[in-house]
């Protein structure tokens, strides 16, 4: 062979020879790149695609209904849609703005201004929760599918509209529970949204659902009050009818089961509407049962002669002298509003007598009074579960003087919420067991954990608690501050309260600001009702005592609750009428 | 020639896992079509292979002449089928040819065939008629627009004429010449001048990319070693274009992972230097030479650089995966092309001593 020898052979293969050392250098190169890419770059470009490829929708979690202890709605969850645009993807913001702005009732001009300036934006919401119908409506415009779109939400709805509002509170728009149990229970409420992932590809299509991956939704729970929906509208009602009468700055009603701490309603005035939440005054808000304290005035006193016959300071044979009107304590003089001579422990409350009452003072001393007031929950929150709640104001016992040994016997000197005034009154009517109050009787699954948490203890004595209802606060309707007050016969017990509101201009108490309340039960055997109105500062009419501002009401409520509860009462109280 | 087969084999297994899962609902209309010229491939392919060498070179400047025209004629409104901008497609009933494809193989035919018949003619008139071959065919392919194209039947001209034994000067005279053409060239079509600025800028960090090459260059990377598995990529839906041409390589990146792209690779380098064995039997013979050794080098070649391009090595260019790559003529004139390394280098045995002296007594 002469191949060796040819120079043209040789140089053509030391050629192909060249070509090859290049062809395989390039791929070297590729290779050396390829791993390097992979080396560095690997992580970061899997969750960036991880990133394009899925999309995570929200699954919205239906918010829990409300219930009223017989399984009456009063709030509960509308499926609705919202409606969002686009801005990016709108060509004419002036033909948007003016063929949606009618429809959601805005003005175009304002609102094609506010979609240019979020023109780069990619969402924005254009209405909340709208109606069905408007939704449809929507859709059958001829707009492009491409700039708007619906999500779906939930609207709180309250059936009753503003009733019970204080206790239920509301959602605001984005869900979050604002006020009353909403508040309290917003989390249970609420549930949990899920979430699900969902591969899509560039054109935002879905290609499937990565069912594994997903975040269950939870929806919201249900919560069973024990309010009692009828007594809670007749409650309302009759406030209304207050405020119209007496037009105080506001006032509050509660009622309970002594025997549980079964709160059946509650209401307060003013009060708002939560399906209009923008209209109302901060002074709405107020839910004047927990989120207000007053000085009690008298009805402090049953629970003072209470706890001083508990005590064995006093007995129910006890007598007391009333000094005819004046009784001087040191450098005080107390007066009554009637001159009385002598008097049993019974008239003392009947009666209503300061001079009494200062009288028991002296023999409980100071400690004895402050242990009275703790003894009842005074200045401790009941655990309801309002948010906001007061604990009310009790002085320390250092700081109390000569003068509290009068004053704290007629309900002076210290501020009480009125539904911890219904409590401790609850107390007595329960043959002297204190019971916590309670609003739910069941919150969520959780089966009988309100129940067991709920406090109940022993304070007075069955037969003084007893008496303390069956003699003195049942003859208070019968003959003393509350006689005028018409029961139709029926066997109820009550106190007034008349306190005179501190006045901080005049840096003493303001002789026409009152504050007029009347704690009422029925029946004295084994009270199943007990209500408690109070009145802040009543401006029109004459005369503001308890026992003709607060005690009516209280007396019609408690008469009406109970009919509902008793058919032949309720026949009874028909007849009378 | 049975690792030939194999890779052929192996790589089709590939482009069918990609091909057939390209689309939302599992389609197979891509696949049968593939499989159609697959099987005209192979058939041609044996056609090709068992034909005397001989005959093949006489009918090369035919052959030649005959791609021209079509060439000429794909430029024509009417006759021609424009896809995405450019003129390059014929259509033939239901399936549509790309004449520069085969330009490839049919311009490196020309000159063996040139320098075959120069042996009997006048040596400078055939080296005349190959230069004006090797600028003319170029310039005919890139007024479609079809640079990519026009670059690599650039390149396999001038790489026949470099194994054919050409001396070096005139190589080197010949690129300078090129080099400010070029030049010219891009600033005339801003489009590419824009598309290697990007390229620039892409150099450092992929999240510049221009967006083709950066969902490239994604797909490679979430693949990871092991890749997510043949057909489970998610990126081929819609997020990468081009991905069952052009970009196919990435999707190898994808679903087969690390592993997957130097495996093909090595299938490559494998199937290089196998062509190398066979191409150095016949280094007696100039023209069987020089053939066989630029269509192997231009087919490998070619996948090197697809490849860069999908990693962004060098700026995009529609350049297609040799045998990867969806697309009939592509796949043609690939087989075509291998058809002829085979022939040139296995008919040696019976027409031997035939060539040698042709060889010895012009060369």
């Amino acid at each position: 062979m002469t191949d060796e020898t040819d120079p043209s052979i040789s140089l053509r293969t030391n050629r192909l020879k060249i070509l090859s050392v290049g062809v395989v250098l390039l791929w070297g190169l590729i290779v050396v790149h390829l791993i390097g890419l992979h080396w560095t770059e690997s992580q970061r470009m899997k969750s960036r695609v991880d990133q394009q490829q899925t999309l995570v929708e929200t699954i919205r979690a239906r918010p829990g209904d409300i219930l009223d202890r017989n399984g009456q709605l009063l709030a509960t969850s509308i499926d609705t849609e919202s409606l969002y645009a686009i801005p990016r993807r709108i060509e004419n913001f002036k033909s948007f703005a003016e063929s949606i702005a009618p429809l959601i009732n805005r003005d175009p001009e304002e609102l094609r201004q506010q979609l240019e300036s979020q023109k780069e934006k990619g969402f924005f919401w254009l209405a909340r929760r709208i109606d069905p119908q408007v939704a449809d409506h929507i859709r059958a415009m001829d707009l492009s599918k491409e700039t708007y779109g619906f999500d779906r939400e939930f609207r709180r709805y309250y059936p009753n509209q503003a009733l019970a509002s204080h206790i239920l509170g509301m959602r605001d728009i984005d869900g979050e529970g604002r006020g009353g149990m909403e508040q309290k229970y917003d989390e249970l409420l609420r549930g949990k949204d899920g979430k699900r992932t969902i591969v899509r590809d560039a054109r935002n299509r879905a290609i499937h659902l990565y069912e594994h991956e997903n975040e269950r939704v939870e929806h919201g729970q249900t919560i069973h009050l024990t309010l009692d929906i009828q007594i809670q509208r007749l409650v309302e009602k009759q406030l209304d009818e207050l405020m119209t009468e007496w037009q105080p700055i506001g006032c509050t009603a509660v009622i309970c089961e002594p025997k549980s701490g079964d709160i059946l309603a509650i209401a307060s005035r003013p009060t708002y509407n939560p399906a209009d939440p923008t209209t109302f005054s901060d002074e709405a808000w107020l839910n004047r049962a927990v989120n207000w304290s007053y000085e009690p005035g008298s009805t402090m006193k049953p629970l003072v002669v209470a706890w001083a016959l508990q005590q064995d300071l006093v007995s129910v044979n006890s007598r007391f002298h009333g000094h005819w009107g004046e009784y001087r304590m040191g450098p005080r003089v107390l007066h009554d509003t009637h001159a009385y001579g002598e008097m049993s422990l019974a008239e003392v409350l009947i009666k209503s007598s300061n001079i009494g009452m200062a009288q028991i003072g002296e023999r409980m001393t100071n400690a004895g009074l402050h242990q009275a007031l703790q003894q009842f929950g005074f200045g401790y929150r009941t655990g309801l579960g309002l948010p906001g709640e007061l604990t009310g104001f009790v002085r320390p016992l250092n700081q109390w003087n000569h003068y509290s040994t009068g004053s704290i016997p007629m309900g002076q000197e210290l501020t009480v919420t009125p539904l911890q005034m219904l409590m401790a009154h609850a107390a007595l009517a329960n043959r002297g067991e204190f019971q916590q109050p309670r609003l739910v009787l069941k919150a969520g699954h959780s089966t009988a954990t309100e129940k067991s948490a709920q406090l109940s203890m022993p304070l007075i004595d069955p037969v003084l608690a007893d008496w303390v209802i069956r003699d003195p606060m049942r003859r208070v309707l019968t003959e003393g501050t509350g006689q005028r007050v018409d029961v139709d016969g029926l066997d109820i017990f009550g106190k007034t309260g008349t306190s005179q509101v501190y006045d901080p201009e005049l840096g003493t108490y303001s002789p026409t600001k009152t504050v007029c309340s009347f704690i009422c039960g029925i029946p004295t055997q084994n009270p199943e009702l007990i209500v408690l109105v109070a009145v802040d500062q009543p401006t029109q009419g004459t005369s503001h005592y308890g026992s003709n501002v607060a005690a009516p009401v209280a007396v019609k409520i408690l008469k009406k609750a109970y009919g509902l509860r008793h058919v032949d009462v309720a026949k009874q109280l028909k007849t009378i009428r | 020639m049975a690792m030939i087969a194999l890779l052929g084999l192996g790589t089709m297994m590939v482009f069918s896992s990609t091909g057939a899962t390209r689309v939302l609902e599992l389609r197979t209309d891509y696949l049968l079509k593939h499989l159609t010229f697959l099987s005209l491939a192979g058939v041609m392919f044996f056609m090709v292979v068992n034909l005397p060498t001989r005959l093949i070179l006489k009918l090369a400047p035919w052959l030649y002449i005959a791609g021209l025209v079509l060439l000429a004629l794909v430029l024509i409104p009417g006759i021609g089928m424009k896809i995405n901008g450019a003129r390059r497609w014929f259509h033939l009933g239901p399936v549509s040819l790309q004449p520069s494809e085969f330009m490839k193989i049919l311009l490196p035919l020309f000159l063996a065939g040139m320098s075959r018949w120069s042996r009997e003619r006048t040596y400078t008139l055939a080296n005349g008629i190959a230069f004006i071959a090797i600028l003319v065919t170029p310039v005919m392919i890139a007024i479609e627009p079809d640079l990519g194209t026009a670059a690599i039947v650039f390149c396999m001209g001038s790489c026949y004429l470099f194994l054919a034994g050409f001396p070096l000067k005139l190589f080197v005279a010949g690129f300078s010449c090129i080099v400010p053409v070029l030049g010219g060239l891009m600033l005339y079509r801003p489009y590419q001048l824009k598309r290697v600025m990007d390229y620039v800028t892409a150099l450092g960090n992929w999240e510049n990319a221009q967006y083709q090459v950066k969902q490239s260059l994604l797909s490679i990377g979430s693949g990871g070693i092991w890749g997510i598995g043949p057909g489970r990529g998610l990126q081929k839906l819609s997020f990468l274009p081009e991905s069952h041409t052009d970009f196919v390589f990435a999707v190898i990146g994808e679903e087969l992972g690390l592993v997957g792209t130097l495996a093909t690779i090595s299938l490559w380098l494998l199937l290089f230097l196998c062509g190398i064995k066979l191409v150095l039997r016949v280094q007696q013979d100039r023209e069987r030479f020089a053939l066989a050794g630029t269509l192997l080098a231009g087919i490998v070649i070619q996948a090197a650089i697809n490849v860069c391009v999908v990693t962004s090595l060098v700026p995009p260019k529609g350049i297609s995966h040799p045998l990867l790559s969806y697309g009939g003529s592509n796949l043609l004139a690939t087989m075509l092309a291998f058809a002829l390394i085979v022939n040139l280098t296995q008919q040696q045995k019976n027409t031997h001593s035939d060539n040698q002296l042709h060889s010895t007594q012009f060369d």
